[in-house]
């Protein structure tokens, strides 16, 4: 390669750094004051490439213009945000997640919303000056990448003087060390918070708007820079000068992997590299690095155990045996697309019970349990297509690959908080990469297809209702176990080391070895799942694996309540059902979706197995009431 | 409390909401439309749709006996996703054929589905698996991978005389297939593609696999996948310095893409079932009247689906009968010389189930397509 295509290449990674970094930035301000993973930053891209649009279109501003506009509109957007749909979240102290899973919410919504008003189709920028070339020492170089570069710096810089020169911007900093102290000083919490949604959002639209010319504006714009402008700011250990940094390295990165090494495993080789350091070079620390899942309400309170003793002999048998007239009848009552999707939401189902004993047992993240659900998928369905396996080996081979897999990369449990989700999810990409690339084993991109159904004797579960039994029995199955498992001596270590791991640790507790076998049989949950599914669809490609897919993983455990296990059902139901029983708002739908994700999130933090506890809890008071048990005790009762 | 009566009253509202089904007219056909409408290939999913859309609101104003009724369901290219709105629209609505879905992956995953109900599908999907799968349900409206590629590779050797030409595909099934095609189709002429670099859908960014084509020494460049990614390669490759002569396959026949691309697709040369440039009276008519309504040129995608909804209408009105089963019949029954004649010409299927259409190679000269030759 010569000299000129050099620079021009790094020149070109530096452009797309500058754009990572900035969107970095605003993940590292949020996590850094309120210790939120902001999903919605990538939609702040979006809408600041729209805002942009119709501010160069309608108004005919200049581009520096263009780009302080959109500052302006999405900063403020960003205020309103924090105000109106964090605040009540943040206030109720319920668990990052929470939080987490509603800025997810909001990114659906707001991506509807985008393809309403400014539709399906990606739109070209204007030129922005006459002549597009400027010559640099003799390399002809894109005045625009002039303008994002100059433009991208002086934001940083702004931003970088911000924090050392003005005392709000040191109060800021004094906040986010250690905000108790610094409330005492005359800090105001929730003005720091609101004026870090308001930078951060801010700092996305611009992104918007100086890679909108280059790469156009379209409803996913922010998508596509989500991930790796997480990456930046991980690498940068989540400072504000560290992420400038890791913006700009991981742009030139990237880009010359493509050019000098191979294209193909270009993402493969970034996401390693951001593993090893993650890993190996130095673990980041943020100041109060509380696990992700803290402050959950998930031991089984007191008030269900009283009713459960309470409660008449009868009324457990009788519960017992509607229930499995519901089980049988279910699929003989509804049509069959609805068996159909209840299959589906069943077998997710016991791949979230497994996730659901990570992160709602152990206070694990996985951004990446999408994967082992894949390798379970390809495992199972390969041996049966190649070695002619029946089902009933091929699946517990697909769930003890899964759990192999799980066991390799169990060391990664060693991040903690943020960078666990962080290199979880970069784990998640690889396994997804090597899915597509690996094509002398999966096909590649083409995927498999015709993975025979499962078969025991001579009958063949090729039905949507044969299925059904099939997958309740062994969510069934899986749910027995896991319950067993999380009320033996091991699941209380679990709920111990999560709980507090200083002293799981100092009783004798060894809290890493806990964590990987936690991660391994919740990984194997996931391989069980997958091999259910290939046979079910018998297509699959490595799509049905990426990382939204985790994503809707771990929506559901939180939707279903953490460290519920029936919780962890009732979510997956909730996840895929509603999506499909609101296909009537046809546009709408994803609108409706995400707002109701996000209300979930302000108005039942415990999850609908916390709505499912309260009757139990009113009861259980009536009873405390009459036998007058722990007197002035009652009322105490729950939100 | 309040708030539990709220939830309350909303889940009872979605279960009777689901429970309403629209009772069925005897002489409404009805057709399943499976597409993305959300998601990264939402612009297929609106093609699809706009053709099956305009064809069949001509088709009820012309005040035949059967009226023409789309059950339109969003797949966001999700394969699952596409099956269950399959299985949807065929139980629950009762449809008599399937239009979809866009992506190739997605409609071979509801291959197994349409041959179990016994549906006939028309998807415009180009992966040749699709039409090995046995199925007798199955129809491509659409000129398959392989055809598409040869004829391209056969114009940019033979009547161009180039002999170096880059590939740069998206790690998707429908960059790779047709990525594959084409090196299959240059090594029948004893040729090797000068560079074979693939890129992730999601990405804006090829400055490295351009640098690749650069250091190749290619004169040609072949880009597949979605138009936007077409256009961007087109861009930068432009501001990389490359004078290349750009080829396009039916992914590019959008025209998203010269405005997308603007300058930098000058003089690309794209294959197409169906070009909007054709001066045919006919043709023009079409154009004229899908610009009418929505506002842009058609493409191929959208001249399938009116075709395609046409012929399904036919098969209603000549047999007499409203069932899935007459019109694979109808559909099967096409033969050269006697098949339905449409705004792409005449449609007739082989054994399993290809359409196939002379492809259109035209050239866009001053941001319009121009005729090549067909």
């Amino acid at each position: 390669m010569d000299l000129v295509t050099f620079v021009q290449l790094v020149l070109g990674g530096l452009t797309v750094g500058c754009v990572y970094s900035l969107v970095g930035l605003g993940f590292a301000l949020t996590l850094r004051a309120t210790e939120l993973i902001n999903f919605a930053q990538g939609e702040m891209v979006m809408l600041g490439a729209f805002i942009g649009l119709s501010a160069i279109s309608v108004l005919h501003l200049p581009f520096f213009a263009v780009f302080v506009v959109a500052l302006i509109v999405t900063g403020l957007f960003g205020v309103l945000m924090e105000r109106f749909m964090l605040r009540p979240i943040l206030d109720r102290k319920a668990p990052l997640l929470n939080l987490l899973i509603a800025t997810l919410g909001i990114s659906i919504a707001l991506q509807a919303v985008a393809i309403i008003i400014w539709g399906r189709e990606p739109v070209p920028y204007p030129e922005i000056s006459s002549s597009p070339y400027v010559d640099v020492f003799g390399i002809a170089v894109q005045r625009l990448n002039l303008w994002i570069l100059g433009l991208g710096f002086a934001s940083m810089l702004g931003l970088h003087l911000f924090f050392q020169k003005t005392m709000t911007g040191i109060s800021w900093r004094a906040a986010s060390l250690d905000h108790a102290t610094a409330a005492l000083y005359g800090v105001n919490r929730r003005t720091n918070v609101a004026l870090t949604f308001g930078i951060s959002a801010a700092l996305g639209g611009g992104a918007g708007v100086l890679i909108a010319p280059l790469f156009f504006a379209s409803f996913g714009l922010g998508h596509s820079v989500l991930v790796k402008a997480f990456a930046a700011a991980a690498m940068g250990g989540f400072g504000v000068v560290g992420t400038m940094f890791g913006g700009l390295i991981l742009g030139v990165v990237e880009t010359l992997a493509a050019g000098l090494v191979s294209s193909t495993y270009k993402n493969v080789i970034m996401y390693g590299i951001l593993l090893s350091i993650l890993m190996f070079f130095f673990r980041p620390k943020i100041p109060a690095g509380r696990s992700i899942t803290e402050q959950s309400k998930v031991v089984v309170t007191k008030k269900v155990d009283l009713f459960k003793s309470f409660s008449a002999p009868w009324l457990k048998p009788t519960c017992g045996i509607l229930l499995i007239c519901l089980w049988v009848f279910l699929p003989l009552v509804c049509g069959t697309y609805t068996v159909r999707i209840l299959n589906m939401a069943v077998i997710l189902g016991i791949a979230v019970l497994g996730l659901q004993l990570i992160v709602g047992y152990t206070g694990q993240f996985s951004f990446g349990h999408a994967a082992f659900y894949g390798i379970g998928a390809y495992t199972s369905a390969l041996l049966s297509m190649h070695y002619h396996l029946p089902f009933y080996i091929t699946m517990p081979l697909a769930a003890g690959a899964a759990g192999v897999a799980g066991w390799i990369v169990a060391p990664t449990l060693r991040l903690r908080g943020h960078f666990l989700a962080i290199g979880t999810l970069a784990m998640g990409e690889i396994g997804f990469l090597l899915m597509i690339n690996w094509k002398w084993l999966t096909k590649g991109a083409y995927g498999l297809y015709g993975i025979p159904f499962p078969r025991i004797g001579n009958f063949e579960f090729a039905s949507d209702e044969a299925y059904y039994f099939l997958a309740t029995v062994t969510l069934g199955i899986v749910y027995f176990f896991l319950r067993r498992l999380t009320s033996s001596r091991f699941g209380r270590a679990l709920v111990a080391v999560r709980e507090n791991e200083l002293a799981a640790v100092v009783s004798g507790i060894r809290a890493f070895h806990q964590k990987t076998r936690a991660f391994v049989v919740g990984c194997g949950c996931a391989g069980l799942a997958g091999a259910l599914y290939a046979h079910y669809v018998s297509y699959i490609n490595p799509e049905s694996f990426k990382f939204g897919v985790s994503v809707e993983m771990v929506t559901m455990v939180v939707i279903g309540g953490l460290g519920s296990m029936p919780g962890g059902i009732v979510g997956s139901l909730v996840v895929i059902l509603l999506p499909e029983y609101l296909r009537f708002l046809a546009d709408y739908r994803l609108v409706v979706y995400g707002s109701l994700i996000i209300s979930f999130m302000i108005f039942l933090p415990g999850g609908l197995s916390d709505l499912a506890r309260r009757p139990a809890c009113w009861i259980a008071n009536g009873i405390e009431a009459r036998l007058r048990i722990c007197e002035g005790k009652h009322g105490s009762a729950q939100d | 409390m309040k708030r539990n009566v709220i939830l309350l009253l909303g889940m009872v509202t979605l279960v009777t909401l689901s429970m309403m089904q629209a009772a069925a007219a005897l002489d409404v056909i009805k057709v399943g439309v499976v597409g993305p409408l959300t998601g990264q290939f939402a612009s297929g999913g609106q093609s699809q749709l706009y053709g099956a859309e305009m064809k069949a609101k001509e088709l009820n104003a012309s005040g035949g006996k059967y009226k023409i009724e789309l059950l339109v369901e969003d797949d966001a290219s999700n394969c699952d996703q596409s099956v269950n709105a399959t299985v949807k629209v065929i139980t629950q609505s009762k449809v008599v054929a399937v239009l979809g879905a866009v992506n190739s992956p997605c409609a071979l995953a509801m291959v197994p589905i349409t041959k179990r109900y016994k549906v006939p599908q028309f998807t415009f999907g180009v992966g040749t698996a699709i039409t090995k799968q046995g199925s007798e349900w199955v129809f491509r409206v659409a000129v398959a991978a392989p055809s598409q590629t040869r004829t391209l590779a056969e114009y940019a050797t033979k009547k161009l005389g180039h002999k170096k030409i880059a590939v740069l595909y998206s790690n998707d099934e429908y960059g790779a297939s047709m990525a594959e095609g084409f090196k299959k189709a240059l090594e029948n002429m004893g040729l090797q593609p000068a560079a074979y670099e693939s890129y992730p859908v999601e990405d804006k960014d090829f400055s490295g696999q351009l640098t690749k084509v650069k250091s190749s020494g290619a004169t040609v460049l072949y880009s597949t996948g979605s138009y936007a990614a077409s256009a961007l390669i087109a861009k930068q490759a432009k501001q990389f310095g490359l004078g290349l002569q750009l080829l396009g396959d039916t992914g590019n026949a959008h025209p998203k893409f010269i405005e997308l691309g603007g300058e930098a697709v000058e003089g690309a040369v794209i294959v197409e079932p169906f070009t909007p440039a054709d001066p045919d009276p006919k043709i023009q008519e079409f154009v004229k009247k899908f610009r009418g309504q929505y506002n842009r040129d058609p493409d191929g995608w959208v001249a399938e689906m009116y075709d395609t909804v046409g012929i399904i209408y036919d098969a209603v009105t000549n047999s007499g009968k409203m069932n899935p089963q007459a019109i694979r019949d109808h559909a099967a029954s096409f033969k050269p010389g006697n098949g339905y004649k449409g705004i792409l010409g005449e449609w007739y299927f082989d054994k399993e189930g290809n359409a196939n259409f002379s492809l259109y190679k035209v050239q866009i000269k001053g941001g319009k397509k121009v005729i090549l030759e067909r």
